[in-house]
């Protein structure tokens, strides 16, 4: 977890738009700071969206999110 | 007074919220994914709410893999023509509408295909006790109506599968959904076709399924998704596999304006198993129900002796404004099985709105016609 630099952006890609609602429930639900925002297409030539959110919170995002068994990437920003 | 009657066909009225949660999308518009501006992903919300309140009344936890179609017919078309079969034999209950009936007629003279009836009872219930006795392993899918849209049957699925094992289940719950209790994961059963605009009180054109293992089951709509666009298979993963294509979303709305805003029942059971046997109390009328009262729905059906089913339909509404269904119901393997084929019967299916006074006054118009064409 020390990757994650607490000074850092974070962006949470998904395979599907039902992860990414089910995932930002979630996040808004812990308080965190987070936007819905395109995917970057140097990560992916997709047209969906994504969910950044801020270096403090990812860890902990990471970690509610494989306890729900959500497939997801994390990228730096 | 509430005179509409043929809630199986569609159910009316809707709640006033169905109108007003599409009236909300048409003014704010937005698409499902594709997209990451606010418009779309609450459009995109509206839609996974809605998928989790469906499988709420699904009864199940796999959320993703409830699946939005058009209606129960486009969803159990993909179910029964995707899936892979390796015997070719098929058992469907005896009171199957021609959502089931027609792709097996079509994938029997297309693919040899062969389809047979699952051991019954005269009103259509399957028997237990023959299922048990029947040898099931070479058969590769077993179909069942939950609710049969002529004499309202409420099939024992828990029980059905309990015997079937692990051979696949397809459970149609058109009439039922909404209406009648379903545990999907409880009772196992392993897909189930939906519609959104009769028990559930949605708007058409919205429906789906539900299916415990993707794999068993080729997609048949193929297009975009908005997810691994780079390449051109659909994704394996559920939604995404079967929902190709933009999605009635305005109907997903309609819908979800629906579940939240469900009708509690306003008759009483007392009246409406009043209504069934003073109707069966008149000469010369077969009525169409179960044999126990603890299998029948809200839906039952009746065939006049010596009259004419489009008559005393066409009679019933010129003379009381009562709107029903009069024929086969598109259910031509179920008036069989009731030996009313080909003549048909005269369909009546409440609905929550409905009250007391409504079913009385039914009675009291059915007994008019009736009366009126004895005397002729």
């Amino acid at each position: 977890m020390s990757d994650y630099s607490p000074n850092s952006r974070f962006i949470i890609v998904f395979i599907s738009i039902h992860d990414v609602i089910k995932s930002e429930r979630l996040i808004k639900e812990k308080g965190f700071d987070y936007q819905i925002v395109p995917v970057p297409s140097n990560i992916s030539s997709e047209c969906g969206m994504c969910i950044e959110v801020d270096g403090k919170s990812i860890a902990e995002t990471k970690i509610e999110l494989e306890n729900i068994n959500i497939f997801h990437n994390i990228y730096p920003i | 007074m509430n005179l509409y009657f043929d809630n199986a066909s569609t159910s009316f009225p809707k709640p006033q919220e169905v109108g007003e949660f599409i009236n909300t999308y048409l003014n704010q518009g937005g698409t499902y994914g594709r997209a990451a501006y606010p418009r779309v992903f609450e459009a995109s919300k509206m839609v996974e709410e809605t998928r989790f309140m469906l499988s709420k009344y699904i009864g199940t936890s796999l959320v993703d893999n409830v699946i939005f179609t058009f209606n129960s017919t486009s969803a159990l078309n993909t179910l029964i023509q995707g899936f892979s079969y390796k015997y070719k034999k098929i058992l469907i209950s005896p009171l199957e509408h021609n959502a089931v009936g027609r792709p097996l007629e079509f994938m029997k003279v297309s693919q040899g295909v062969n389809y047979q009836t699952l051991p019954h009872d005269d009103d259509g219930l399957i028997n237990l006790d023959k299922l048990k006795s029947l040898k099931l392993n070479d058969i590769d899918l077993i179909i069942v109506n939950h609710v049969s849209n002529v004499n309202g049957l409420i099939q024992p699925l828990k029980d059905i599968k309990r015997i079937i094992g692990e051979i696949p289940f397809i459970v149609d719950a058109s009439q039922s959904l909404g209406k009648v209790p379903v545990l999907a994961d409880e009772w196992g059963i392993d897909m189930l076709a939906f519609t959104g605009h009769k028990g559930l009180n949605g708007p058409t054109g919205i429906g789906g399924f539900f299916i415990r293992n993707p794999k068993l089951v080729e997609p048949m709509i193929y297009g975009g998704t908005g997810s691994n666009s780079e390449k051109l298979v659909l994704p394996k993963f559920c939604p995404d596999r079967f929902e190709a294509g933009t999605q009635n979303i305005m109907g997903i709305y309609g819908l979800l304006g629906a579940l939240k805003n469900q009708p509690k029942i306003k008759y009483t059971i007392d009246a409406y198993y009043l209504l069934l046997q003073r109707i069966k109390e008149l000469s010369d009328i077969k009525m169409l129900i179960s044999n126990s009262l603890e299998n029948q729905s809200d839906v039952f059906s009746i065939q006049p002796n010596n009259v004419e089913v489009s008559l005393f339909t066409k009679l019933l509404y010129d003379i009381h404004k009562i709107e029903v269904r009069g024929g086969l119901q598109c259910s031509p393997l179920t008036h069989i099985t009731l030996d009313t084929f080909p003549k048909g019967a005269i369909r009546f299916s409440l609905s929550n709105f409905h009250t007391d006074s409504d079913l009385n006054h039914l009675l009291s118009c059915i007994i008019d016609i009736h009366e009126r064409l004895q005397s002729k």
